[in-house]
């Protein structure tokens, strides 16, 4: 499962990259898990870090 | 000689490319899958979306990220902006230049100007401002806004006087063909051209001193002669774990904002020019890059960007208060918000705030800070470009 820490400051590199369209952002980045196939591009794009895969 | 740039950012890469230049055999460490940090574009439905800045060039061909691209032979080709400015105000939009602002509030600007230069005397912004006509006072908002992703509260009057002075000089700004990623990639080519390698999806996770040289521990232990750090004084102190350095560079404060790209499908503001609006709560300005380079949108669309400096620490009631702006803006044209992006903390807008920069030198004299953690006295991208020459010209 892809999680999105509180320190995410809102640049939407993540939501310009996903290929699927499920990340949003409004000040913070929140992503639409029934979208999301885990393919892990917003984590490797996020500046900050703050975009974890978590097991589980 | 060996030269190591952490951060592949604008910054980082001038630096690159004037090391390459010197005949330094250059390495460029960069955490994330691309180069060119918040001044480059990714690819968003067919838009080019920036990744920080607006597109733009703070005084275009003339200024001092230009003459360092041509002194580099970076092939960047630079559409300067014509008109310069329009100010939005009272519905109406008037071209800037000097006899549009009264000649009540040009006598206030000289009465401190030469307090200043004369006696030494300084006032903040917000006192300065209570003596400007309406008019002066909305576009000195407006222009900090835009420009520095400030207000009238957190910068003197002195500190304003370099910018003032350049953009004089330098004039207005102007549109990079291709973006901010034209800018990048020409830099790209030319450190290539030399040799030198940019690691992508590398992170430096520590800096050491080893006799004379430093050493950058990545996966792997490299040792450099000289280092160019693109990633602020406080995240280079960090990597060093030297306190006495971080607690002195602690307080230096990051600028915020909120940058709003948006598709059009016809022109808003129809020229080359910043739109500085003056009638808002919260946006300060709008281009429309696509009037200079079309390829920046699909065919038939236009690319226009609002920005807005963040004033209260709540961020999504300064996102509300944008996009009511940018509703009442654009009534009666058809457009669509692509993205909103905000910019503060760690991966602000300015690493470090206008007025506030304490320069490139580090404790260690073969390492220097570059980028918007150690800018010259001027906007943006063009501060950036004179905070390198400051650093390259003492080598």
């Amino acid at each position: 499962m892809i999680t999105i820490a509180n320190y995410c400051v809102g640049c939407a590199f993540c939501k310009l990259v996903c290929p699927e369209e499920a990340i949003d952002v409004f000040g913070k980045a929140t992503i639409d898990r029934e979208k999301c196939v885990e393919c892990k591009k917003c984590v490797a794009y996020c500046p900050l870090e703050a975009i974890k895969v978590v097991e589980g | 000689m060996r030269a190591a740039v952490i951060g592949a950012g604008l910054g980082g890469l001038l630096s690159a490319n004037f090391l390459a230049e010197k005949g330094f055999k250059v390495d460029i460490y960069e955490k994330l899958p691309f180069y060119g940090g918040r001044f480059t574009n990714i690819s968003y439905r067919g838009f080019q979306l920036s990744t920080g800045a607006l597109h733009m060039i703070p005084h275009g061909n003339r200024g001092p990220l230009a003459q360092l691209l041509r002194k580099l032979n970076a092939d960047v080709e630079i559409v300067d902006s014509k008109p310069e400015g329009e100010a939005l105000y009272g519905g109406e939009r008037l071209i800037i230049r000097k006899r549009n602002f009264p000649l009540r509030s040009k006598l206030k600007f000289f009465k401190w100007y030469f307090k200043n230069r004369i006696a030494g005397n300084d006032v903040s912004l917000k006192e300065f401002e209570a003596e400007l006509d309406d008019f002066t006072r909305k576009f000195l908002r407006a222009f900090l806004g835009w420009s520095l992703s400030i207000t009238t509260e957190d910068i003197s009057f002195s500190h304003i006087l370099p910018i003032y002075r350049h953009t004089i000089k330098h004039r207005g700004p102007g549109i990079p063909v291709g973006g901010c990623k034209g800018v990048v990639d020409a830099l790209v080519e030319n450190i290539k051209s030399y040799d030198g390698s940019i690691h992508l999806r590398t992170k430096v996770k520590g800096i050491s001193k080893e006799g004379d040289r430093l050493c950058l521990i990545t996966k792997e232990k490299n040792y450099y002669d000289i280092v160019f750090s693109n990633i602020g004084h406080l995240g280079t102190a960090k990597l060093l774990r030297d306190r006495e350095y971080e607690n002195r560079v602690s307080n230096l404060e990051p600028s915020s904002g909120i940058k709003y790209t948006i598709a059009i499908d016809e022109p808003f503001i129809g020229h080359t020019g910043v739109l500085f609006t003056l009638d808002t709560e919260r946006i300060s300005g709008m281009n429309e890059v696509t009037n200079a380079d079309p390829n920046l949108a699909p065919n038939g669309k236009h690319l226009l960007m609002a920005h807005q400096p963040v004033i209260t620490n709540n961020l999504r009631y300064e996102i509300s208060l944008g996009l009511k702006d940018i509703k009442e803006l654009l009534k009666g044209y058809n457009y669509e918000i692509l993205a909103i992006q905000s910019y503060s903390g760690e991966w602000p807008v300015n690493r470090v705030r206008t007025g506030m920069d304490i320069g490139n030198e580090t404790p260690y004299e073969n390492l220097y800070v570059v980028g918007d953690g150690a800018k010259g006295d001027d906007i943006e991208v063009d501060g950036i470009a004179l905070g390198v020459m400051r650093v390259i010209s003492k080598l």
